[in-house]
């Protein structure tokens, strides 16, 4: 596994599906991603923070695909992680796991930054 | 093999956007859903998507639930069902199976495996749609057939038929109303001997004679 958030292969792959005169799926799919996937983190974090393991669970395994989708082996990881401790209904392994996903969900987010030009 | 519906149902925006993409590269026409519900509603609707692919955990009514729904409705052109479902669910597969889905993917899909299990799905929709034609198609003759048993009241001279409002019609339109044969007019050796023959030479013989007598002016 590389040190790159975002494997390029998979990337390549969603530029790829794009049809003739239509928007680049790649610029879609990351826009969807950034507009979606860290409000689902956030509301993890208070699910969390209130004990709310069934939210953690469901919010954890949706980051876990949207990840997946990207291409983002380690955040896919982590978050899959995440969702195991929450289902085991593990506080403490919850608690541990979220901020592995945190860094991680940055690292994603600096990743897309930088190829999509949008803040 | 392209140009059919497909519906996708999938909370998750991303994965949603992704095999939505999938199949519109591969000439499928996709209906995306983002729930349950909403996938039950077109599903069950007039000229719903003939194939479905839907996420196993979903809000409202989730994938497996949803097709056991489906599966106890009764309809002569039943939808094909694909579960979509996460690489450590894959235990749950024989459940989604059990609960009536024809096929389950993992996610994230690898495009040529999604499109060759749909493209299987487009073919088991068209075979099924083939079968519905023909059994129609027999049920339609077996009426037909139906109205040309049991007595027919026969006229003994000119063999008019009486039909069932009593009007009595030529023995040709009457087997033309109730089976769609059509007859094409001609007539056997006895009857042209009887019949035609003389009709032939009477005629014969008319313009033989007229030529012998030319018109005086």
């Amino acid at each position: 596994m590389s040190d790159e958030p975002l494997d390029a292969a998979v990337l390549d792959r969603l530029r790829q599906l794009t049809g003739p005169g239509e928007p680049d799926v790649l610029d879609e799919v990351l826009d969807i991603f950034r507009r979606d996937v860290p409000v689902r983190l956030l509301r993890l974090v208070q699910a969390a923070g209130g004990t709310d393991l069934d939210t953690v669970e469901r919010m954890a395994h949706s980051i876990k695909g949207s990840a997946a989708n990207i291409g983002a082996c380690t955040l896919e990881q982590t978050s899959a992680m995440l969702e195991q401790a929450a289902r085991r209904a593990d506080p403490t392994a919850v608690a541990e796991a979220i901020p592995a996903v945190q860094a991680e969900m940055a690292r994603v987010m600096e990743a897309i930054r930088r190829l999509t030009g949008k803040q | 093999m392209t140009g059919l519906d497909v519906l996708v149902a999938d909370d998750e925006p991303v994965s949603r956007r992704v095999v939505t993409a999938i199949l519109r590269k591969a000439g499928y026409d996709v209906v995306p859903v983002e729930d349950g519900y909403e996938a039950w509603k077109r599903l069950t609707a007039d000229g719903a998507p003939p194939i479905a692919l839907l996420d196993w955990m979903m809000p409202a009514i989730d994938g497996p639930e949803l097709v056991g729904r489906l599966r106890s409705r009764d309809t002569p052109t039943p939808p094909y069902l694909i579960l979509l479902t996460s690489r450590d669910a894959a235990s749950d597969i024989v459940t989604g199976l059990r609960a009536g889905a024809n096929d389950y993917v993992i996610k994230p899909p690898n495009e040529d495996e999604l499109v060759a299990r749909v493209n299987v799905g487009a073919r088991v929709v068209e075979l099924q749609r083939a079968l519905a034609d023909r059994v129609r198609h027999l049920e339609e003759a077996l009426a037909s057939v139906k109205t040309l048993q049991g007595l027919l009241p026969i006229c003994a001279y000119c063999k008019a038929i009486r039909d069932d409002k009593n009007y009595w019609q030529r023995v040709e339109t009457y087997f033309h109303e109730h089976s769609g044969v059509q007859f094409s007019h001609s007539y056997c050796p006895s009857c042209y001997e009887r019949h035609v023959k003389p009709e032939l030479d009477a005629l014969e013989r008319a313009t033989s004679d007229a030529r012998r007598q030319p018109r005086r002016e």
